[in-house]
C-alpha cells in the first residue's frame, strides 16, 4: 500500500532521514520506533508532504506521491496526527471533526449563501458523521467543549477522530499515547485494533511507549540517526542487539575511572515531589539528592517525566506537593528568576540558544543574573576552553551545527557561575564523536567542583559518567543506586524497551 | 415624526459614514477570519471609489453598475496582489499590503484620470440611506451564512493552525486568496458608496492613517462573529463626533480609549459582556 524507497532528507549537514526504504501492506499495523532525533517525525513529514525529500520516492496505492502538497496527500487517502497536538484550539471538539470533513464535502460558498438543498443535506450528513466519530473515540459527551479545554489524552483522541473524518485508507499516528495514563493507553490500543479490524484501516505509528508498540504492531521498523537499523516482528526487534544499543547507548572504549569521591553536603534535595500540568500529575512522589561535587544522572524512557522534574526544580512548573531545597533553602514554588539567582543553571532540551544572536551575545546573556564584574574574564576563559566557539564568536548562533549549539548552551549555563548545573539531553541528535566531546566537557566542569544533574536518554553513557543514578518510569523513581551498579541492570533495560 | 426626520437631516452624513465604516470593518474582518492581517483595505476602497466616481461622472453610468464595477476591480486587484503577498506571514504581510497602499496613493496622485492631488470633485449625490444600509444588510447576511459554511470553517481552520488545516486537505493558499478577494469586494463597494455622498475623492484616502483607522474597527471583535466589526465600525465613526466638544483634546481621548481597550480587553470590547451572558 505504502512504498518508501531510498527516502532522504538533509538539513544543513545533518542527514535527518538517510536512504530509508520499507513498505506497509494493506491492513497492517506497523510501528516506527527509535531514540529521540532518529528522524521518525521527519519521515512522516516527508510522506505527508510537509517537507520535501532530498532524494527517494514515496508510492501510495500505485501512485507516486513524492513531493505532493499535504492537501493532495490527504485527498489521496493518507491522514495524520501530530506529535505536538495541532488541534484548532478555539473550536469546539465537534467543529474540529467537521473541519476534517472538508476534503469529502463539496458545497460551495454560493450553496451556503443561498442555503441550497445540497448545502443543507451535506451539513446534516457532516454533523452526523462528526458525532459518530466523536463517539468512536469516546468523546461523545465532550462535543461542545473547546479543544483547548480538553484533557491531554482527550486531545490526542480528538486528533485521531479529526484525521478519521478525512476518510483515510492509511492513518499515520505520531506518538498517540504521549501523555496518556495506563488506562487510556489500553483503550487506545483497543481503538487502533478496531480501526484496522472493523474499519479496514492501515496504520503506521510512531510511539515511545513500548507496551503499546509491542502489543499492537504486526511489524516494527527501527530508525537511528536517520537510518533504518532493523525491521521485523516485535519480539525479534526487542532482542536485536543493534536496537538495544541504539536505545541504551554503547559501551565506550575508554576505561572508566571509577569515581570514589564521597558526596559532600546536599546541594539539591527533592523530597516527595508531585507535579505536572493542568491535565494531571506527571511526577509522583519523587525524591532525589545531588551532593557537592557529584554528577547525578536521571535516566528513563521518553515521557517518563525527566524534563518535567528539571522544569519543576527551575520553577517553570509549580509543584503540587513535596519540597525542593537548594543548600537547605526551600525553593519550591519560587519564581524561576529567584532560582537562577540562587545559582541553578538549566541547559534545556534542544539547546534553545538565542538563534538570532551571536555566540558572544548568547554567552553574555548567560551572565545576566550575575552581580559583580569579572564577566569579561569568564567569557575569555570559556572561549579558550571551547575553541570551537572561540573561532565562531561573532557567528549567529542559529547557524552553528547541533554539536556547537550544545556546547554554546552549556557554556552559556556556565557563564552564570552556577552552583548546580542541570543538563537536559545534552547528547540529543548528535553524532557519537561529538557526544564524546560533550561528555568530556561535562566531566571537566564537574572536576572543577560544579555539581551536575544530568538527564539523558543514552543510559549507558550517562551511567558511565555519573556517580549516582536514578531510573524514572512513568513519573516514579523505580531504582536508585551507584551509577556503576546500574550499568547493565535489568530494570534499566525494562524502563526503555518494556 | 418630524423630529426624527429633522434629526436624520442633521446627522445623515454621519449615519452614512457609519454604514460605510461597518462595510470596511467587515472587509478587514474577513481576512482576519482566515488569520491574515491586511492593511491594504483603505487602498482597495480608494480603487473602488475612483472607479465608481469616474463611471458616474464621466460616463454617466447608473449608481449600481458603477458600484459593482468598482467592487469588481478592487476584487481583481486584491486577488492579484494577494497571490504573491499571502506567501508572507504576520507582520510581513501587513508591511507588504501597506506598501501596496502607498502604490495606490502615489498612482492616484500622478494619474490624469484620477485628477491628481486634487482628486475628483463634484461627484453626483447618488448614494443615500437605502443604498448604504441595503449593501450593509446584504453583506451581514452573507457573513451570517459564511460563518456556518464549509468555506467559513476552512478560514477558521487556517487561522487556528495552518499546518493542521493543510493536513485536513484544505488548500490554504486558495482560501487565503478567496478571503482577500471578498475583502477587496467589500472595500471597493464601501469606497464607491462613500464618494457618492461625500461628492469628492482624493489620494489621501489611501493613506496609512486611513488603513489604521479601518484596523481599529476590529476592536469590537471577540464576539467571534460579524456583529463585532459592524458595531466597531459604527461606534468608532460616531464616537469622535460625539466627542467633538473636546476640541483639540479629542484625538488624545481617542488614543487613550484604544490603549485602554487593547490593554484591558485584549479579546475585544464585547468580551466581558459575552462572558457574563455565558455564565448567566
Amino acid at each position: 500500500m505504502l512504498e518508501i524507497a531510498g527516502l532522504s532528507r538533509t538539513f544543513g549537514g545533518l542527514r535527518a532521514v538517510d536512504e530509508v526504504s520499507f513498505g506497509v501492506r494493506e491492513g497492517e499495523i506497523v510501528g516506527l520506533i527509535g531514540p529521540n532525533g532518529a528522524g521518525k517525525t521527519t519521515l512522516f513529514n516527508l510522506v505527508t508532504g510537509f517537507q520535501v525529500p532530498t532524494a527517494g520516492r514515496v508510492r501510495f496505492r500505485g501512485a507516486d506521491i513524492t513531493r505532493w502538497s499535504p492537501d493532495r496527500v490527504t485527498a489521496a487517502g493518507i491522514a495524520r496526527t501530530f506529535q505536538n497536538i495541532r488541534l484548532f484550539r478555539e473550536m469546539p471538539a465537534v467543529e474540529n471533526v467537521v473541519v476534517g470533513r472538508h476534503i469529502r464535502t463539496a458545497a460551495t460558498l454560493a450553496d451556503a449563501v443561498f442555503a441550497t438543498p445540497r448545502y443543507r443535506a451535506e451539513e446534516r450528513d457532516t454533523r452526523a458523521r462528526a458525532r459518530d466519530l466523536l463517539g468512536l473515540v469516546g468523546l461523545a459527551d465532550r462535543a461542545a467543549v473547546p479543544a483547548r479545554s480538553l484533557a491531554y489524552g482527550d486531545q490526542r483522541r480528538l486528533e485521531i477522530a479529526r484525521a478519521l473524518a478525512t476518510e483515510p485508507r492509511l492513518l499515520l499516528l505520531d506518538e498517540p499515547a504521549a501523555g496518556m495514563n495506563t488506562t487510556e493507553t489500553q483503550a487506545l490500543m483497543t481503538l487502533i485494533r478496531r480501526l484496522r479490524d472493523e474499519h479496514g484501516l492501515t496504520v503506521l505509528l510512531i510511539e515511545h511507549d513500548m507496551k503499546l508498540v509491542m502489543g499492537v504492531c504486526d511489524r516494527i521498523v527501527v530508525l537511528n540517526f536517520g537510518r533504518k537499523i532493523a525491521e521485523g516482528a516485535p519480539d525479534e526487534v526487542r532482542r536485536d542487539p543493534g536496537v538495544i544499543e541504539a536505545y541504551l547507548g554503547t559501551q565506550t572504549e575508554r576505561l572508566r575511572d571509577v569515581r570514589t569521591a564521597s558526596p559532600g553536603a546536599a546541594v539539591l534535595s527533592v523530597d516527595n515531589l508531585s507535579a505536572g500540568y493542568a491535565a494531571g500529575d506527571v511526577l509522583h512522589d519523587v525524591s532525589l539528592e545531588v551532593g557537592a561535587g557529584q554528577i547525578v544522572t536521571l535516566i528513563g524512557a521518553n515521557g517518563a517525566g525527566k524534563t518535567t522534574l528539571l522544569r519543576t526544580i527551575s520553577g517553570l512548573v509549580r509543584p503540587r506537593s513535596g519540597t525542593i531545597r537548594l543548600r537547605g533553602v526551600t525553593v519550591d514554588g519560587a519564581r524561576p528568576d529567584r532560582i537562577v539567582g540562587l545559582g541553578v543553571a538549566h541547559v534545556p532540551e534542544g539547546r534553545q540558544v538565542l538563534a538570532r544572536m551571536t555566540v558572544l551575545d548568547n554567552l553574555r546573556a548567560g551572565a545576566f543574573a550575575r552581580r559583580g564584574g569579572a564577566v569579561e574574564q569568564d567569557l575569555a576563559a570559556l572561549l579558550a576552553r571551547f575553541p570551537e566557539l572561540g573561532d565562531r564568536r561573532t557567528q549567529i548562533a542559529g547557524t552553528l551545527s547541533g554539536g556547537e549549539q550544545q556546547m554554546l548552551a552549556i557554556a552559556r549555563g556556565l557563564m552564570a557561575r552556577p552552583r548546580l548545573l542541570m543538563l537536559d539531553e545534552p547528547s540529543l541528535g548528535l553524532a557519537p564523536r561529538i557526544v564524546e566531546r560533550i561528555f568530556g566537557i561535562i566531566r571537566e566542569v564537574n572536576g572543577e567542583g560544579t555539581p551536575i544533574l544530568l538527564v539523558e536518554q543514552n543510559a549507558q553513557l550517562a551511567l558511565e559518567t555519573a556517580d549516582q543514578g536514578y531510573v524514572l518510569e512513568t513519573g516514579r523513581i523505580v531504582r536508585h543506586d551507584r551509577a556503576d551498579r546500574l550499568l547493565g541492570d535489568e530494570a534499566v533495560r525494562r524502563a526503555y524497551l518494556g | 415624526m418630524n423630529a426624527v426626520t429633522d434629526l436624520y437631516a442633521a446627522y445623515s452624513t454621519l449615519v452614512l459614514f457609519a454604514g460605510v465604516a461597518a462595510l470596511l470593518a467587515l472587509s478587514i474582518y474577513v481576512t482576519l477570519m482566515a488569520g491574515q492581517l491586511s492593511l491594504g483595505n483603505a487602498a482597495l476602497a480608494t480603487i473602488g471609489g475612483y472607479t465608481a466616481a469616474i463611471l458616474t461622472k464621466t460616463y454617466h453610468a447608473a449608481l449600481w453598475p458603477a458600484l459593482l464595477a468598482g467592487a469588481a476591480l478592487a476584487t481583481v486587484v486584491a486577488a492579484v496582489i494577494g497571490i504573491p503577498c499571502l506567501r508572507l506571514r504576520g507582520i510581513y504581510l501587513a508591511i507588504a499590503t501597506l506598501a501596496f497602499g502607498e502604490v495606490v496613493r502615489v498612482a492616484a496622485l500622478n494619474l490624469t484620470i484620477t485628477g491628481g492631488a486634487l482628486g475628483l470633485v463634484g461627484i453626483a449625490p447618488l448614494a443615500s440611506f437605502p443604498h448604504v444600509y441595503g449593501a450593509l444588510a446584504a453583506a451581514a447576511f452573507f457573513f451570517y451564512r459564511l460563518e456556518r459554511s464549509r468555506t467559513g470553517r476552512a478560514f477558521a481552520a487556517i487561522r487556528e493552525d495552518e499546518a493542521a488545516a493543510q493536513a485536513m486537505g484544505i488548500r490554504v493558499m486558495t482560501y487565503k486568496v478567496l478571503a482577500f478577494s471578498i475583502a477587496g469586494f467589500l472595500a471597493g463597494l464601501a469606497g464607491g458608496l462613500a464618494v457618492h455622498f461625500t461628492y469628492l475623492i482624493n489620494p489621501t484616502q489611501a493613506s496609512f492613517g486611513e488603513a489604521v483607522t479601518i484596523l481599529t474597527y476590529a476592536i469590537f471583535d471577540g464576539t467571534g462573529s460579524f456583529a463585532g466589526p459592524i458595531l466597531g465600525g459604527m461606534a468608532l465613526t460616531v464616537l469622535p463626533e460625539a466627542l467633538r466638544f473636546l476640541k483639540e483634546y479629542r484625538l488624545l481621548l481617542d488614543g487613550a480609549i484604544l490603549v485602554l481597550v487593547t490593554t484591558y480587553l485584549p479579546n475585544g470590547v464585547l468580551d466581558p459582556l459575552l462572558r457574563w451572558r455565558r455564565r448567566a
